[in-house]
């Protein structure tokens, strides 16, 4: 398996949509976060927010690298390298178990350490114009919940990529579920009664996990995220079966 | 050893591979023939567990595909040139596909140089032509030095020098004792490089033997003879029963009796022979006979005969429909 890993370490590592989209997805909130930092003239609620200025730009960050997880195996049907890879390593699933966990383990790390970067950089920015800069634990728990959001969306990126095997289609899918299809669910939830939908819809409960003040009919982070992450077990399992029985 | 039972592969209602069954033998270079569309890639394909067999069986030294654990060191496969990420380094390919099975990147450089790639292995695939991708797909089959190779269309966009190449390549893996199978769409190639062939027509097997088996089995016979007195001889063998037809004023060539059978009564009628030889039609002949029946998509007619004989061109026969009916 050692070798299955490092074999999709270097398919992750050599294309170059890869770089592009992470450079976007790290650039993208220390961009912000800098820009907001330094031209903020309310210091007091920048100082305050300096958290929920980091994790709601990294949704952006989030949203990208679960398009990375999505194209590491889209692409590979894209190209018909997946009959090379599948000649390679027969035991599809060994070969997929590696690939999500190289995507979840590379997206995961990466977030964490533009998180930190982001936010190291606007404390200090924020600190050096005398606004005060502290982390409550609700701000820690919303850092925390980004990360792990960010494995969840690379797994579900990735799940959805297992069964559509395309890659317009799964990355249409993966973005316009929550943008679109939520919206309507939500809507229709409503029309019909439901007084807050939001805990039922996988994604925008999810977002929950990154708030540091959650709205007041938001579910909890964790019930949150191990509803997502649910729904993200169903689709791996489900791509994995589907890809062990289809053609390459 | 390979070893194909039995297989059977649908797409819908078509039936791509028809309970096809067929060894290929180590120590020789088997070619894997068959018309357009006749199932040779999907047959391929379903060995390599690439596509799931609806029944049947391939086994590689008596075991499946899929339950050989690093296959790179048993079998060599490359069934496209093309199977490559276009923005990926040649090196970087070798490497994703060799490290999968343990293999050290140090001779992912060993087989670019025996492919004659080294100079360009830091190159996107992207930019590299088909010849050289087929250079590069061959490294990949190479990597694990493997006992059992299959190839589809390997000699696809190579040139000349590049055939060659190939051609002695395989031969000389066979030589080591290796087991190669290798389709192609060049005959002549196939000919100077297959010990053994497997034709396959519509998904079912035609016939399968040595290359010099299935000539003789498939291609015409006959014998050419030239002799100053060759009205008289072609006049006798008439009446013997054979078929004879006139090449030039001195030479007829003779469908029916053996060369010693010409020669004998050329003999009794003392008639002088300036060529008495046997002909056999080539490998492509033989394809072509053999498979006639069984071709999925045939040319329109004879345009050509029309430019030849001084006329305007005649407007192209609309394509036939196929044999067997595609959805």
């Amino acid at each position: 398996m050692n070798d299955v890993v490092r074999s999709e370490w270097i398919k992750m590592r050599t294309v170059r949509v890869n770089f592009v989209l992470g450079i976007a997805a790290g650039a993208f909130p220390i961009i912000v976060v800098v820009l907001i930092s330094s031209l903020t003239s309310d210091l007091a609620e920048a100082g305050d927010d300096l958290v929920g200025a980091v994790t709601g730009t990294m949704l952006v960050t989030a949203l990208l690298l679960g398009v990375i997880g999505a194209l590491n195996l889209t692409s590979e049907y894209s190209h018909n390298t997946i009959r090379t890879s599948f000649a390679a390593v027969p035991q599809r699933r060994n070969m997929l178990v590696a690939k999500a966990g190289v995507s979840f383990v590379a997206c995961v790390v990466y977030a964490a350490v533009i998180e930190l970067i982001t936010f190291g950089l606007g404390s200090a920015i924020l600190n050096g114009r005398d606004a005060d800069v502290e982390l409550s634990g609700r701000d820690k728990a919303a850092m925390v919940g980004l990360v792990a959001l960010v494995g969840l969306l690379v797994l579900l990126g990735f799940g959805l990529g297992m069964i559509i095997r395309n890659s317009p289609a799964t990355i249409t899918t993966f973005i316009l579920w929550p943008l679109l299809l939520e919206s309507i669910i939500h809507g229709v939830l409503s029309a019909a009664g439901v007084d807050n939908p939001t805990p039922w819809l996988p994604y925008q409960s999810a977002f929950t996990m990154a708030k540091p003040d959650p709205d007041p009919g938001d579910p909890g982070r964790l019930r949150a995220g191990l509803f997502l992450a649910l729904i993200v077990l169903a689709l791996l399992v489900i791509g994995i079966a589907v890809n062990e029985r289809r053609d390459a | 050893m390979i070893e194909v039972r039995g297989l059977i592969k649908r797409f819908g209602r078509t039936v791509a591979v028809n309970d096809l069954s067929f060894d290929v033998r180590p120590g020789r270079v088997t070619g894997f023939l068959g018309p357009n569309g006749s199932g040779k890639s999907t047959s391929m394909r379903c060995m390599l567990a690439l596509d799931r067999p609806d029944a049947g069986t391939a086994t590689f030294a008596g075991r499946r595909y899929e339950s050989i654990h690093k296959p790179l060191f048993e079998v060599g496969a490359l069934l496209d040139a093309g199977y490559v990420h276009p923005g990926r380094h040649g090196r970087n390919h070798l490497r994703m596909i060799a490290a999968s099975n343990g293999i050290k990147d140090a001779r992912v450089d060993e087989v670019l140089a025996l492919v004659g790639m080294s100079d360009v292995a830091r190159r996107r695939v992207g930019t590299y032509s088909l010849g050289m991708k087929q250079r590069l797909g061959l490294a990949g089959v190479l990597l694990g030095d493997p006992d059992i190779i299959v190839l589809d269309e390997p000699a696809n966009g190579l040139d000349p020098e590049g055939i060659r190449w190939i051609r002695d390549v395989l031969v000389h893996l066979a030589t080591q004792g290796k087991t190669v199978l290798v389709s192609s769409h060049l005959l002549s190639e196939m000919a100077q490089m297959a010990d053994d062939l497997v034709v396959i027509g519509m998904g079912r097997l035609i016939d399968t033997g040595t290359v010099a088996e299935f000539v003789n089995r498939n291609a015409r016979q006959w014998v050419r003879v030239r002799s100053p007195q060759i009205a008289m001889l072609a006049d006798q063998l008439r009446a013997g029963g054979a078929q004879v037809t006139l090449i030039d004023p001195t030479g007829i060539d003779v469908v029916g009796p053996s060369a010693a059978e010409i020669g004998e009564l050329a003999g009794r009628h003392q008639a002088t022979l300036h060529e008495l030889s046997p002909q056999q039609g080539s490998l492509e002949e033989a394809f072509l006979e053999a498979t006639a029946g069984v071709v999925e998509y045939r040319s329109g007619g004879p345009v050509l005969d029309t430019f030849a004989s001084g006329g305007a061109p005649a407007p192209l026969p609309p394509p036939q429909p196929p044999v067997g009916g595609l959805p």
